[in-house]
């Protein structure tokens, strides 16, 4: 097996080192440092924010059994200089009510929240994905989060994806 | 100090590069690739699926009925999860019910169980271990669950060991 699982070759004391062997160590810091990655958030991932009508966490989705729900909200655990580039919602709209997805953002240090890109679902019948687009580099101090409003009982919400292609560790 | 806190040795522009340098580098890179890791899930990572009655206490859960707990996991597409590790104390009544579990949410798809065992014997702490070898896939929500039957069951959280970050 060559890298990244074991060595391509062991270069023998005073030999050259292979140019290709070189490349291919220089791709691969290129590669761990700037990868395309999908980390998932369940549907367990997500928080009820305040009101009266708590949605329901079932066996991996979200119902509504009070409508409007009160919103749900996941963490974005991504240290500054990450990009996201895409955010992936799995939702059923089951043909009513307005769902609406958001990427938002709230300064540590002034306090002041913001939306980085929202998407509005007012058709569809069936199960279905959304996504957002915009691309967000982590600022310092930032809080980054998404959250989902549910608005008819007949909502049911998966979870979503999140992707990356520059990530900080 | 040398590699990987700082450089083992800095190359002149028209100096060869030595084997051993590159021996080290394509070492760390396989290490930093495929690394082995455990994830802790302590108890406070978990939340009640459809209110149940579990209580969060001091690092664990107790119950006063059926509850079903649901922890996420968020490594990323292409992680190979080896074994997930739950520690509870059964309390000699009961079961005790541990999964990995999947769903596709861009279908929608039923839920998948991807591995589970059941503890109906146990009376004192002891852990409970799945080895599924599951890599995360695309489009997948992925989430440790565990459903705790009695007032005696006690459930401390869990571990996963994953490599191919």
């Amino acid at each position: 097996m060559p890298l990244p699982l074991t060595r391509d070759h062991t270069a023998a004391a005073a030999a050259a080192v292979r140019a290709n062997t070189w490349n291919k160590l220089q791709d691969m810091v290129v590669g761990a440092a700037m990868p395309t990655l999908d980390f998932p958030h369940p549907a367990c991932d997500f928080e009820i924010g305040a009101g009266a009508n708590p949605p329901l966490l079932g066996d991996g989705q979200w119902t509504v059994p009070v409508a409007p729900a009160n919103v749900i909200q996941s963490s974005i655990v991504l240290a500054p200089g990450t990009r996201i580039v895409s955010v992936k919602f799995g939702y059923n709209r089951a043909g009513a009510g307005t769902l609406l997805f958001r990427l938002r953002k709230r300064d540590f240090a002034g306090g002041a929240a913001a939306n980085i890109d929202t998407v509005s679902v007012v058709a569809g019948a069936a199960w279905a994905t959304v996504s957002l687009i915009t691309p967000y580099v982590v600022e310092p101090d930032m809080q980054v989060l998404i959250d989902v409003t549910l608005d008819n009982v007949a909502h049911i919400f998966g979870g979503a994806i999140v992707t990356v292609d520059r990530m900080v560790l | 100090m040398a590699l990987p806190t700082t450089r083992d040795i800095t190359v002149s522009p028209t100096s060869p590069i030595p084997s051993a340098l590159a021996n080290k580098l394509q070492d760390m890179i396989t290490g930093w690739k495929f690394p082995a890791m455990d994830f802790p899930h302590p108890a406070c990572d978990w939340r009640p699926q459809g209110g149940g009655s579990g209580l969060l206490g001091d690092g664990q859960w107790t119950f006063g009925g059926l509850t079903i707990l649901m922890a996420k996991i968020r490594l990323p597409v292409g992680t190979l999860i080896s074994s997930c590790t739950f520690g509870y104390n059964r309390g000699g009544a009961g079961t005790i019910d541990v999964y990995l579990k999947k769903r596709n949410i861009v279908t929608g798809a039923a839920v998948v169980v991807v591995a589970t065992s059941a503890d109906v014997t146990g009376s004192a702490w002891e852990t409970a271990v799945l080895n599924p070898a599951y890599t995360v896939e695309a489009d997948f929500s992925v989430w440790l669950e565990t459903r705790c039957s009695n007032g005696a069951n006690i459930f401390g959280g869990a571990k996963i060991n994953a490599s191919r970050l």
